[in-house]
């Protein structure tokens, strides 16, 4: 908690449809799984953590859109600024892959063009009833240009893996000066670390100009 | 449990009624020492508990506990037992008509000998009546040469039930929702209430399985090609907000706080529940925010498009001052669409003190720290509010998905106050009734001149028949949107480069 100084500010967005298991995947990440403390305050610290990249302290903002599926459009203004995205689907429920271009479609729509996306299948852990076999989204996704894992937020099969590769990509992209000034909004790219408000600061100007 | 009146009335149905709703194990318990008077006088403490927490369960849940036919079996039973013992039934007499004396006088002498446990249940009033899970709907079906059908089906009829309606069985049919992109999802036999479901410009299909891929959208989900500025320009701002509002009231009102329980744990766990009233408050809330995107894209002279754009962000004033904070938002949602903040053109005309008010309000909308400029704002309100739905489901959603119902087998009643909370944030909203505003002139009108347009008051209300309030009315609850993302930016470019 103590450990406000970073070098980076990365948003992250989970989208996907409804009860494929952001919020869980989210939890588990974020390691604050509704425990006495944070129920009162769903959300608000539940969204943050700090990673350590290389000699870098990037904090992961993620921002997660759950029972939010049917405003659609609401989910637009979580994009903005975003980095990156995680899409998840229910490696069980067919129907929730199929919608998967839909979202992407909408994604682009209304994030940076240049937004991180990984294609994430939750579940893995109800491998009998798989409905979405590993190698048909893996092809999908290299397709698209996605990053792609199959996870289990319920035994924590890679969900740390997909964060840190999605966090690491981030990164990369943004060391080799791929993003282009004006799309890096969300990431603080000064050198000198910052403390929260700092950042949160220069963060809210960047919006403005959006 | 019983002590804590409403709060455990409202977890009741949490968990299907059927192991509370038996008399013999609660209504007649006994204990099992004591003397013979003290175990009657148990007895009869026990049983007024009972009896009047069913009260409150009744007046909770209120009508559409008729729709279930377990609880109206129970009620039947359990009111029998209470007509049996009088100082039962004179107590419960007395609690009804108390909750009766505070909301209406009372006309004419009650019977004493027979009750009814909804006898001071209210409908709601309004002209947009509750759908309740009995009740038939209106279904359009499309064919895939565009004709259409139209049936009276159960709300929460399955797909199954809607197919055999217009095909015979073992056929290779298949139902088919698509949406304004063209996008086609094929229906499950066993999924119900789907029509109430749809998403704005979404359709129904019935067709072969080998026709679904040459399924295309009809020329009425693509929206409207024309603005309808002509119109908009001879309403003024607050006489639309005040109609949007009045609407929003009537849909808010027709929804039963419990819907928002039954979306939430998935409508499927509880045989007999119907969300469609919640479902038809989500869907206006797309429709206000797509019905502000469509029109400001369709307008294609600059300056009277910038005149559209001030005419929405005094509408916004309008909206939050009347503590309808639902289309406040879908109003300022739709502004901040990405095909309506890239007309720069546009913007640059619009006066600064307008903008101004817009960038405040806008702040509102800021996501960050679990919205916490919205939450702010909110608790200083009072009711009667309409507040921004999206947030209490999605509040609800994460109370929900990150909390287990049970936890040693036992009900996790922590987790079902977290969700009662939210629930009761409905309740509080509606405490107290919506009175429709007068037309008097209000703190918008002192905010901003009227446009030139609307000031002009040479014109008869006869000669400006728009103006008068069941055309507002009509207007704002036939908006035509278009919903596809894709057309709007094409618009948009297509107005500024």
């Amino acid at each position: 908690m103590g450990d406000e100084s970073y070098n980076f500010v990365f948003k992250v967005v989970l989208i996907g449809e409804s009860g494929v298991g952001k919020s869980n995947l989210l939890s588990r990440f974020t390691k604050n799984q509704f425990n006495h403390d944070s129920r009162t305050t769903i959300g608000v610290e539940f969204s943050t953590r700090t990673v350590q990249l290389d000699t870098f302290t990037i904090k992961a903002q993620i921002w997660d859109t759950a029972g939010l599926e049917r405003y659609r459009a609401i989910t637009s203004a979580y994009y903005r600024g975003a980095v990156g995205a995680l899409l998840v689907y229910d490696i069980t429920k067919h129907l929730t892959y199929e919608s998967v271009e839909r979202w992407l479609k909408e994604l682009y729509d209304h994030a940076d063009p240049h937004i991180l996306v990984m294609l994430v299948g939750n579940k893995s852990d109800l491998e009998t009833l798989r409905t979405v076999p590993t190698e048909e989204a893996k092809d999908f996704a290299e397709k698209k240009g996605l990053l792609f894992m199959e996870t289990s937020a319920l035994d924590s099969t890679n969900v740390e893996a997909a964060f840190q590769e999605v966090l690491t990509a981030i990164h990369k992209k943004v060391a080799s000066r791929e993003v282009t000034h004006g799309s890096i909004s969300a990431v603080t790219l000064s050198n000198t670390t910052g403390t929260a408000s700092e950042v949160q600061e220069e963060r809210r100007t960047c919006c403005k100009n959006l | 449990m019983i002590e804590d009146g409403p709060e455990a009335a409202g977890e009741l149905r949490v968990d299907g009624l059927s192991p509370f709703l038996n008399p013999e194990c609660t209504y007649h318990a006994e204990p099992s020492e004591g003397s013979e008077l003290e175990k009657a006088a148990y007895a009869l403490n026990t049983k007024q508990k009972i009896v009047k927490l069913i009260g409150q369960w009744v007046a909770l849940f209120g009508q559409i506990l008729k729709d279930d036919p377990i609880a109206v079996d129970f009620l039947e039973t359990l009111r029998k037992e209470v007509t049996g013992d009088s100082r039962l039934s004179s107590m419960l007499r007395e609690q009804l008509r108390d909750r009766r004396r505070t909301r209406v006088l009372e006309n004419g002498v009650e019977s004493l000998t027979r009750f009814d446990w909804f006898s001071s249940c209210e409908e709601p009033v309004g002209k947009c009546l509750p759908i309740r899970s009995q009740d038939k709907v209106l279904y359009e079906i499309f064919r895939p040469d565009h004709t259409s059908v139209t049936l009276m089906l159960p709300v929460n009829a399955s797909v199954q039930e809607v197919m055999s309606s217009l095909v015979n069985p073992g056929g290779d049919h298949v139902l088919v929702k698509m949406n304004s992109m063209g996008d086609r999802t094929q229906l499950k036999l066993d999924t119900t209430a789907v029509y109430t479901s749809l998403g704005l410009n979404e359709r129904l299909f019935l067709c072969t399985a080998s026709q679904v891929e040459q399924l295309t959208p009809l020329k009425e989900q693509q929206g409207p090609d024309q603005s309808t500025m002509d119109t908009l320009e001879q309403m003024c701002s607050k006489d639309i907000a005040s109609q949007l509002t009045n609407y929003d009231w009537e849909l808010f009102t027709a929804m039963h706080e419990v819907e928002l329980v039954y979306y939430i744990f998935g409508r499927h766990k509880f045989p007999g529940a119907t969300t469609a009233n919640l479902e038809r408050f989500v869907h206006r809330f797309n429709e206000v925010q797509y019905w502000v995107v469509t029109e400001v894209c369709l307008c294609t002279d600059l300056v009277k498009r910038a005149m559209l754009l001030k005419k929405f962000i005094k509408m916004a004033v309008v909206l939050k001052e009347q503590k309808n904070l639902n289309s406040f938002f879908a109003v300022m949602f739709g502004l901040s669409n990405s095909a309506v903040q890239r007309l720069n053109k546009t913007w640059e005309r619009v006066p600064s003190k307008t903008k101004r008010v817009y960038c405040a309000y806008e702040r509102l909308m800021d996501p960050s720290r679990n919205h916490r400029a919205y939450r702010l704002a909110v608790a200083k309100l009072s009711p009667p509010y309409i507040p921004f739905m999206p947030l209490l489901l999605k509040d609800m959603t994460f109370i929900h998905e990150g909390n287990k119902n049970y936890t040693d087998k036992l009900v996790n009643f922590e987790k079902m106050r977290l969700i009662a909370k939210t629930v009761k944030i409905v309740r509080g909203c509606r405490s107290t009734p919506y009175v429709p505003s007068s037309p008097q002139k209000g703190l918008a009108d002192r905010m901003f001149l009227e446009a030139p347009s609307i000031r002009v008051s040479t014109y008869s209300e006869q000669s400006l028949p728009l103006r008068n309030p069941s055309n507002i009315r009509h207007y704002v609850q036939n908006f035509e949107v278009i919903d596809n993302q894709r057309k709007l930016t094409q618009l948009s470019r297509g107005m500024e480069r």
